[in-house]
């Protein structure tokens, strides 16, 4: 009996692994592609649930779809994109057809063969030539491309117009009187602290998010988080002189001027709370969010302005993120066609003709019901000026909150765009993170000893390039 | 010995197609639960085996990957952090949670009005959502004067705000106290289970001989208990060796990977980095260190005969 068990129990076992978890994960579409075939799509760029404003412009995009395209049905699935959720759909093939994901994930999501290649259909609807290069190259490999960038943002200095004004920290105009160094955000932190109670300044310390932040301002202090030695071997620069005055300075913020938030381990979501809710003064954020706080946390939408990240002694960088739209890789050459089509009714499309204008201007219309800001655009993906001057053209008609608010940040960012470090950057990130936490809880932390520790945690990973 | 020979070689004749035909309709009212256990433990356990000695790509295997992969996760940086902080996790889930459940029962056990409602505020905690309870904990443990706890202390006793879990050497006490205060109601009513199966006689006999409570619980309760106890002790450490939510939950495995687990490691490599392999490693790492522990302990702690 024992033994018929084992070998049911074997045969069990054996039938399973070979029929899998893993059921298509390397099954590739066979179908022909027929553009009027009978079609459905899962989109996961579809509004959430609590955004009635974007519920109401995809509500219009759904009549455009139904009109032009009846074959397609779409079935709306948001999602928003973190890869602890999204790899198991992927493996499972029950990921959405059309989903947006930072620039951080393409490599890993191409290498892992989670998305579609796209190249002929990127080429067809034109995006291949009327794409910033650099912006379409952050989701191309060996030639391929597998997706479709939406926006870039540089990240930037938000302003709480509310406490800059209760703390005295605007000019005669009205206009934040916004910190150009390092030294100046300490002391504008301080005063704001010192005048309304509230925290002058945040930062993020965990989930990575703390180290991501940290890049840019070491980049300002002067640092090179990585680099080629002389035999071309990648080292890291984690423990460098400008690195370590950075991590001071945090700590500095922290202990000396004591203008950072009592909870030290909070990330970047949460940056966006205590902004939105008028906790804190002045966080970095991403220069594609501008709506978010009034959007999720209800801020009143004259209450922002925004400035570039202050000049350091290493210069003045902008980290440069975005994101695309990446497209399930079990999708079917019609569920693919389907997802560019959609593209085009979003707006998303390099040519410049009525549909598109009519149906960024309908979203406009909606953001600005919703009293959402409308104006202020992040960094722009499209190479084709009359394009760019076209949707430009609408923003200025609709613009709903002072642009000059706004002004500081773009006077400089394109002068001031880096792109992420080109390795390992989440394992760079959480080493980062670690030696942040530990300045940020530990008063008599050292940043020096935490980013030597640092500095030969990650260069493990970096040897493996 | 012979005797023990004797005796296996019996049972091994009594494995014979007469009881299996006998048996069979056992064995077909238990082929449910056996193949839900195949699919659900069994075959994930066999394949975490087998992505553990694989190269991976995502979820496909691409090759035979020998020893390399226990190789990098025994030399990744944070494994022994984790590794040493799930010591520590374990260690203090034994020091603040191991007597709350034998305390509470043997309470609960004693009191004769209420009873009811008192099994039911004990086991309360078990019924609220993890990540709810958590985010709870979060809430009160705010540092600072905004804290609800720390605003009490500032406010009744004039004491400081607190760093709580930002404070590396209290974070994991802390997230014990929250996983205690979840957890202790079920096993309290395992413990109350075992109580009441103590027969009243011998606490009427040991009253009749004029034995106080003390004497008592030394020489009934605790013997009565026993058994029960010597079980849950390694069940906790078990259970304790995978714990996951409460430092993702609440700390992000922070500050400075204070509050890193094991599980939580092999959780980030699977899902922040798609690293199955590497995530098996720490998986099958932590079940030998378990079988390892459990085989040692129920060899030296015996059960005692009731």
């Amino acid at each position: 009996m024992k033994r018929f068990l084992l070998i049911l129990m074997a045969f069990l076992i054996a039938a399973m692994l070979a029929t899998g978890c893993n059921k298509d994960a390397s099954s590739k579409p066979t179908e022909e592609l027929d553009p009027d075939a009978a079609v459905t799509i899962k989109v996961g760029i579809w509004a959430k649930d609590s955004d009635a404003a974007g519920l109401q412009a995809w509500e219009n995009y759904k009549n455009v779809m139904a009109e032009n395209y009846p074959n397609i049905t779409m079935v709306p699935e948001p999602y928003s994109y973190s890869a602890d959720t999204f790899i198991p759909m992927a493996v499972s093939g029950t990921a959405p057809n059309i989903f947006l994901c930072p620039f951080t994930e393409p490599n890993r999501l191409i290498t892992n063969n989670f998305v579609a290649d796209v190249t002929s259909l990127a080429e067809r609807y034109g995006f291949k030539d009327g794409m910033v290069k650099e912006m379409l190259e952050v989701g191309m490999m060996d030639g391929k491309i597998y997706g479709i960038p939406r926006g870039g943002y540089a990240l930037s200095l938000f302003i709480n117009m509310d406490l800059f004004k209760q703390a005295g920290l605007v000019d005669s105009e009205g206009l934040p009187i916004y910190p150009k160094t390092f030294d100046e955000l300490a002391e504008t932190a301080k005063t704001i602290k010192q005048k309304t109670g509230k925290s002058g300044f945040a930062l993020p310390s965990r989930d990575r998010q703390g180290g991501w932040q940290f890049s840019n301002i070491a980049w300002n202090f002067g640092a090179k988080l990585q680099y080629q030695d002389e035999s071309g071997k990648w080292k890291n620069g984690l423990n460098s002189d400008g690195a370590v005055a950075a991590l001071q300075y945090y700590k500095k913020l922290k202990w000396e001027y004591d203008v950072l938030p009592a909870d030290s381990l909070i990330n970047y979501e949460k940056l966006y709370q205590l902004f939105g809710t008028g906790e804190v003064g002045m966080i970095i954020a991403g220069s594609d969010s501008f709506s978010r706080p009034v959007s999720s946390y209800g801020m009143n939408k004259d209450s922002i302005a925004v400035a570039p990240i202050p000049a350091g002694p290493g210069g003045q960088y902008s980290l440069l993120g975005g994101n695309m739209f990446m497209f399930s890789h079990n999708s079917t050459p019609n569920q693919l066609e389907a997802c560019f089509k959609l593209l085009k009714v979003i707006g998303m499309t390099p040519d410049v003709n009525d549909d598109m204008l009519k149906s960024i201007e309908e979203d406009i219309l909606v953001r600005l019901q919703n009293n959402i800001p409308v104006g202020p655009q992040s960094l722009n993906v499209w190479s084709n000026s009359e394009r760019v001057n076209a949707e430009q053209k609408i923003y200025d008609k609709y613009t709903n909150v002072n642009m000059k608010l706004f002004q500081p940040f773009y006077d400089v960012v394109n002068k001031t765009l880096k792109a992420e470090e080109p390795y390992y950057c989440q394992d760079m990130y959480s080493a980062l993170d670690n030696a942040i936490q530990e300045c940020l809880t530990n008063k008599d932390a050292d940043p020096k000893a935490q980013l030597d520790k640092a500095a030969k945690d990650f260069q493990q990973f970096l040897d493996q390039v | 010995m012979k005797l023990k020979a004797k005796a296996g070689q019996e049972a091994k004749k009594a494995w014979t197609l007469s009881r299996f035909t006998r048996e069979f309709g056992g064995w077909v009212f238990m082929l449910p639960s056996l193949v839900l256990f195949a699919f659900f433990v069994w075959e994930p356990m066999g394949y975490g085996v087998v992505l553990s000695f694989s190269k991976l790509r995502a979820f496909d295997i691409v090759g035979f990957a020998g020893l390399d992969n226990y190789k990098y996760v025994l030399n990744h940086p944070y494994f022994q952090t984790a590794l040493i902080n799930t010591v520590k996790y374990a260690f203090w889930s034994l020091i603040i949670g191991y007597m709350v459940p034998i305390i509470v029962s043997t309470v609960i056990n004693e009191v004769v009005h209420l009873q009811r409602f008192f099994k039911f505020v004990s086991y309360f905690p078990s019924l609220v959502p993890g990540v709810a309870a958590l985010l709870m904990w979060q809430f009160l443990l705010t540092p600072g004067d905004e804290g609800l706890i720390n605003s009490v202390l500032l406010e009744v006793f004039g004491i400081e705000p607190l760093p709580f879990l930002q404070n590396p050497s209290w974070t994991i006490p802390i997230l014990i106290i929250a996983l205690t205060w979840k957890a202790a109601g079920s096993t309290t009513m395992v413990y109350l289970a075992s109580l009441q199966s103590i027969n009243p006689e011998l606490y009427e006999a040991a009253s009749l001989d004029g034995a106080g409570v003390w004497s008592k619980i030394r020489y009934i309760t605790i013997p009565g208990i026993y058994n029960t106890a010597r079980l849950m002790l390694i069940m906790q450490i078990i259970s304790i060796f995978q714990i996951l939510y409460e430092p993702m939950v609440m700390t992000g495995g922070g500050p400075s990977n204070a509050s890193l687990s094991l599980m939580f490691l092999s959780y980030q490599f699977a899902f922040d980095k798609i690293q199955f392999h590497y995530a098996s490693v720490v998986g099958i790492i932590v079940s030998l260190i378990l079988l390892v522990l459990t085989a040692i302990y129920l060899k030296f702690v015996k059960p005692q005969d009731s």
